[in-house]
């Protein structure tokens, strides 16, 4: 994959394929975590620093074990057992090796990983046939695009408390169509292409 | 008669999961694009949710404490994929539309709560928990598909029915999505207090 291919693959899982706002994946748990920036910033670190992890690892496993095999036609069951796998290595990693780190991020890894964001993640990156490089770059800058995005959305969500919004939108209804806007923000950013 | 329409009602309008609880989020916004696409993804879902409960309900007692979560996704996976594979077959061409919304089932909140009633459940029961949970998804499914391509691209499983210059686009874009998911929430929640409202009032 050339540089500008890695570039346009980076740009793209920021700003315009953002797993958010373009993709749509994770919006529930996305919608419980952003009441606060500091609590949306470090449940999107926890979210966003995972993301490369599984695309590796989707990428490793396709490549290498589920293409040569042909069991493309099993690839939700194989990957979710990837999913739930991988989600206790972590979560051993992290608890035996980095206990402080662990003990801050005060996530429960069982029901991180029933965020859509992980499985979409690594769907993504296998259906668009990125190199091992590419595969690292769309993990690490989709991470840091779902940063971006519950950052994003604190602040917006923090600003819609002081808006007079009609009785029936109050709640839920409202926070999906603020989403839906910044959504459209970011639709202005596809197309974005380093050729 | 009676008791269908009230289970009919109870499941689409005053305890829709995926309206009300938020459940199964991302597949309904992200592969609702045609009215063909959504009925298939609620009749999947349905399936699936089915299928999760009855098994989860026969051998729930047998999986470790540790790994439950993970067993009930690795037994939604398993049935979610087999949807994958006949749709592949029977109709690829939906399979192809829906992409990766409909692995996406798998990891939605539907399955776990499921899963999670279900371990404590007769197989009955859990079957027809599942049924309510589904038929709640699908007319969400329902509705969003059919307003999204009627309004959105003017057509309904492909017969043009409005002209095309006259079809808002961004309905089928992800904003288009998520706003019709929010107002879609606001109005199944005023109808609820309504009808509350009118209980309590008798």
């Amino acid at each position: 994959m050339t540089l500008l291919n890695l570039l346009t693959i980076s740009v793209g899982g920021v700003l315009a394929q953002n797993l958010v706002f373009t993709h749509l994946l994770g919006t529930p748990a996305f919608l419980r975590d952003t009441k606060d920036i500091k609590v949306a910033l470090k449940h999107g670190i926890a979210v966003g620093c995972f993301i490369p992890f599984f695309s590796i690892l989707a990428y490793i496993f396709d490549r290498l074990v589920f293409t040569p095999l042909s069991l493309g036609y099993m690839r939700t069951f194989l990957f979710a057992i990837l999913l739930c796998g991988g989600m206790k290595i972590c979560e051993a990693m992290l608890k035996t090796r980095f206990p402080a780190l662990y003990e801050r991020f005060g996530i429960s890894f069982d029901e991180v990983c029933f965020s859509s964001v992980f499985l979409g993640a690594m769907l993504i990156c296998v259906s668009s046939g990125y190199s091992f490089f590419g595969a690292f770059f769309f993990g690490v800058f989709s991470g840091a695009g779902y940063i971006l995005a519950s950052v994003v959305f604190a602040a917006v969500r923090e600003n819609l408390e002081y808006t007079a919004c009609p009785k029936w939108l109050e709640g839920t209804p409202v926070l999906f169509i603020t989403l839906g806007l910044i959504a459209l923000a970011f639709m202005g950013f596809s197309g974005i292409k380093f050729i | 008669m009676k008791k269908l329409l009230l289970f009919l009602k109870t499941n689409i309008l005053s305890e829709n999961v995926s309206i009300l609880l938020l459940l199964g989020v991302a597949p309904l916004l992200g592969g609702t694009k045609t009215l063909a696409c959504g009925t298939v993804l609620g009749l999947c879902a349905i399936l699936v949710l089915v299928l999760t409960g009855i098994s989860v309900s026969l051998v729930g007692k047998l999986l470790p404490t540790q790994v439950k979560n993970l067993s009930f996704m690795i037994i939604a996976a398993f049935y979610v994929t087999l949807c994958e594979i006949l749709l592949s077959f029977f109709l690829p061409q939906i399979r192809d539309a829906l992409g990766m919304y409909l692995p996406l089932l798998t990891v939605s909140g539907l399955m776990l709560s499921r899963a999670t009633s279900a371990e404590k459940e007769t197989v009955t029961h859990s079957a027809l928990s599942g049924l309510s949970m589904g038929l709640g998804f699908f007319a969400a499914a329902f509705v969003m598909s059919f307003l999204r391509e009627l309004l959105g691209a003017g057509t309904l499983f492909g017969l043009r029915i409005i002209p095309e210059r006259y079809a808002m686009g961004l309905l089928v874009s992800p904003f288009g999505a998520l706003v019709l998911f929010g107002l879609l929430i606001a109005a199944v929640r005023y109808f609820n207090l309504k009808t509350n409202k009118e209980g309590d009032e008798k």
